[in-house]
């Protein structure tokens, strides 16, 4: 009997129960898309074996953070479940069932939502990285070949985790409703908080969130300092002062809006106190959306910067963009058409594995290097004094060092020595990588043909440039897909919460109709409700963004550059999403009664 | 005084049910006026079709057929703002479960009206005044969580009137009341009656609160059967005696 009632009052508000199904298999979809990469070691291999460390990073990165969204979305959700489950259970226990039985039902109900859901997920997860697979191939290349639509692994994963915080929630949905006074249950609507907040407690937590929010930023902006602990100090600080600083600057605001005379006219005394009755929800609330907000927009920023820094990244690595022994014709015709800014030639005998250099020739003809700076786009190009031996023989074994399957050893003498075999060796570097790509690519091609073994050779920034941009275009999609997973949580995370509060707000409309208010003014009440929703997050979202922004200059040589594109996207998509969001909002607590 | 009505139906009709549902004709052929200032009482037993009948006459809901007329004024045939204004400037409501909105407080509840119509200048003023007479300005800061249903009455009441309505319509508002409160309502009704000449037109089941007003209408199965006036002269006990023994026949 009590099963039949609680279906029946599914089947009641299945409207409600299909947002929250979809919400849940969506996000647990997005979860396995992610897994399928980054649980998967045979592409995480191929793209790690030169920056093997940071890739490494970036993937655990953004699988803890997806964790943790899931943890936050997850949250919502079940908070929406419970709201709208909660005057339910209130009445079965008025009406005398045992709270054993109630609690069963709470149980099993959650569960089967939630496995339901994730099994959903997961097929529509199959689904999609099957359609995007295309996408992955173009973005992944080379690698591509180790994407699999169907990953064992991730599929595990997927399960692992949300059974595990489905398990979770079950469990503190039953002891939440078994354990709550039945008043509360029933009423639960209708509860309020009419505290007026003490001038010093506001003042406290306004100093505590912005002291909380400048370590954030600071740690952000200090990565290297840092290094692991980076993402999870600013996770931690800055979701701590976005709550408090929310909590001080819009119970303030408020307070001092209440006042002022426009709060009497029209709708605006009704929307402010709408904001103030839920003030203490709306806080909590607007930290997730602030958080989840800034990790999309970062994400996609990111994402979208990556490709514009390969060329910056691979110039780092060597000062010029191939070396080439003995250059054929062949070559030496190509290098014509270069558009070339250094070339140096050397001369060296080998004898054995040795490779050796008279220092007079660099005397004539610096060799350069690069010189680090603390971030990517902080370089300089160093000319080498021929006198400094060591790191001369340290640049020229970087280029010459490996040759295939042997190791050659760089020997730098006052004299030239006329034993062994003479060679000559050409260093150029062109005034763009990019720019030259189709030319320097051929060059590398002939080079690499003189060698049988190609695997560990470096000719030079060239070489950096073609595995950076596969690796960069792995990231790039990471990036991606994280974005539009943050992103999509983030909609899901507003809808459940507009749409729980609406419960509560239709009678309240339906009441302010009665009294003979304009449909127009009830309209832009809803739209002024709903948009302190989108805006306060947005503003502080961005501003997470542009100092977070700062953690990736050790990737990406300026992470700043063009910012108006994706903010430009992302902001249009917000935006949608409002008009969306308000739209439906009117629907639902607008209900027309007359006027048919 | 009487000569003007502020209230015209005529052969109002409702037929409730969706084309495919069964239909249900809850009125049939109602016709009645209210006379400025009066004081009318509707009865009849539940499921008679009062509460359907006021919200036809208040606005809320749209007659099948016929037409009703308020201070002149054919509001079937009124929409959107024009209808939304009228309301707003012409009418005052109170329902059986009052109807405030629990996240303003009680003077913010009261001057709801005031800021829909933009008079924000007149709010503090008349805002205090309606409170003062209605005994209830030591409540004004507070949340309607906080007061009795008495109490809630009351504030219902002073929103009702705060914009001075042509008239005002009640759905059982002594419902959830005590005795004693509903008395002391229904004598504040009376009293706003005769001292600021506001129509009220008040739906009730009970005797009681019907002794309070100045005619009876009394409807059956969707359609007025009797009505009652008190004569001049005649006391409340009086009136109350007369109300019953007509309940006791219509009933039969
Ligand atoms: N929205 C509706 N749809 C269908 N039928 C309705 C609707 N509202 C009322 N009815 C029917 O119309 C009839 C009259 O209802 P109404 O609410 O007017 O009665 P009432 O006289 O106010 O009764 P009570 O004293 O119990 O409040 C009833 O039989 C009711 O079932
Ligand atoms: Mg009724």
């Amino acid at each position: 009997m009590l099963f039949k009632l609680a279906f029946s009052s599914i089947r009641h508000r299945w409207k409600d129960y299909l947002l929250l199904f979809s919400g849940l298999a969506i996000s647990s979809a997005i979860f396995y898309l992610f897994e399928t990469i980054a649980s998967n070691s045979s592409f995480l291999q191929l793209n790690g074996q030169t920056v093997s460390h940071m890739i490494g990073y970036v993937f655990s990165f953004g699988s803890v953070l997806l964790c943790l969204l899931t943890l936050i979305y997850l949250n919502y959700a079940n908070s929406f479940l419970l709201s709208m489950r909660q005057r339910d259970y209130g009445l079965f226990i008025m009406l005398g069932t045992r709270k054993k039985r109630i609690g069963r039902l709470i149980w099993l109900e959650t569960m089967l939502l939630g496995a339901a859901a994730t099994i959903l997920g997961v097929i529509i997860g199959v689904a999609l990285s099957m359609g995007l697979s295309n996408l992955v191939t173009n973005f992944l290349g080379a690698a591509a070949r180790h994407y699999q639509p169907w990953w064992l692994p991730a599929f595990g994963w997927t399960l692992v985790v949300y059974l595990g915080l489905f398990f979770l929630a079950a469990s503190w949905n039953t002891v939440m409703m078994t354990k709550k006074p039945v008043l509360q249950l029933l009423k639960a609507e209708r509860q309020s908080d009419f505290r007026v907040s003490k001038p010093i407690v506001l003042m406290a937590q306004l100093i505590i969130g912005l002291i909380l929010l400048v370590i954030g930023y600071y740690v952000m902006m200090h990565p290297l300092v840092y290094k692991q602990y980076t993402i999870l100090i600013a996770l931690v600080t800055l979701s701590g002062g976005t709550f408090l600083l929310f909590k001080a600057v819009i119970v303030s605001l408020l307070q001092w809006l209440i006042k002022l005379p426009v709060a009497k006219k029209g709708l605006n005394g009704f929307t402010l106190a709408q904001l103030r009755f839920r003030v203490a929800d709306y806080t909590k609330v607007l930290t997730g959306i602030t958080m989840m907000f800034a990790m999309a927009l970062g994400a996609i920023t990111v994402g979208s910067n990556l490709h514009k820094t390969i060329e910056n990244n691979a110039r780092v690595a060597g000062a010029y963009d191939l070396r080439i022994v003995d250059p054929s014709t062949k070559q030496l015709s190509l290098i014509k058409q270069l558009s070339l800014q250094e070339k140096r030639e050397y001369t060296f005998s080998k004898q054995g594995d040795n490779l050796i250099f008279s220092t007079q020739q660099f005397a004539n003809q610096q060799l350069e290097t690069v010189q680090r700076g603390e971030t990517v786009s902080d370089y300089t190009m160093k000319k080498i004094a021929n006198s400094d031996t060591s790191l001369l023989t340290l640049a020229l074994t970087n280029y010459l060092g490996e040759a295939g399957s042997t190791n050659n050893k760089i020997v730098i003498q006052a004299n030239s020595t006329k034993t062994g075999s003479q060679h000559k060796v050409l260093f150029i570097r062109t005034n763009g990588l990019a720019a030259n790509a189709k030319v320097l690519k051929k060059i590398a091609n002939i080079e690499k043909n003189k060698y049988s073994n190609t695997t560990n050779l470096w000719l030079g920034a060239w070489t950096s440039y073609e595995q950076i941009s596969i690796l960069y275009s792995g990231l790039e999609f990471m990036a991606m897909l994280l974005g539009i997973s943050f992103l999509a949580m983030l909609a899901s995370c507003l809808m459940f919460k507009i749409l729980s509060g609406s419960f509560a707000d239709i009678p309240r409309y339906q009441l302010l109709r009665k009294l003979g208010t304009r449909e127009g003014k009830l309209r832009s009440a809803v739209r002024r409700e709903i948009s302190v929703l989108f805006i306060l997050p947005a503003i502080l979202g961005v501003v997470h963004v542009l100092f977070g922004l700062k953690l990736f200059s050790t990737i990406i040589a300026n992470p700043y550059q063009q910012l108006w594109i994706p903010f430009g996207i992302f902001g249009l998509i917000y935006f949608a999403y409002y008009c969306f969001l308000s739209v439906i909002y009117q629907r639902i607590v607008l209900k027309k009664e007359v006027d048919k | 005084m009487n000569n003007v009505s502020v209230i015209q139906a005529q052969n109002l009709k409702k037929v409730y049910g969706h084309k495919q549902e069964k239909k249900y004709m809850a009125l049939q052929d109602v016709s009645l006026e209210v006379a400025a200032g009066d004081f009318v009482g509707v009865m009849g037993a539940s499921g008679s079709g009062k509460t359907t009948l006021l919200n036809m006459l208040a606005t809320f809901d749209r007659p099948t057929s016929g037409t009703v007329r308020i201070a002149g004024k054919d509001v079937t045939a009124l929409k959107g703002n024009a209808l939304a204004d009228f309301r707003a400037q012409q009418m005052g409501f109170i329902f059986q479960d009052f109807n405030l909105l629990d996240n303003l407080t009680i003077a913010q509840n009261i001057s709801l009206p005031l800021s829909l119509q933009g008079k924000t200048s007149k709010i503090k003023r008349s805002v205090r005044e309606i409170a003062e007479s209605l005994g209830i300005k030591d409540l004004l800061d507070k949340y309607p969580a906080q007061l009795s249903g008495g109490q809630k009455q009351r504030v219902a009441c002073a929103r009702a009137l705060i914009n001075k309505p042509q008239i005002l319509f009640g759905d059982e508002p002594s419902g959830a009341l005590d005795s004693k409160a509903a008395r002391s309502l229904l004598e504040l009704l009376q009293k706003i009656n005769s001292e600021q000449k506001t129509a009220i037109l008040l739906v009730t089941h009970d005797a009681f609160s019907a002794s309070f007003c100045r005619r009876i209408i009394f409807i059956k199965d969707g359609q007025i059967g009797h009505e009652l006036v008190r004569q001049p002269g005649q006391s409340r006990v009086e009136f109350y005696q007369l109300i019953l023994e007509q309940l006791g026949t219509f009933e039969q």
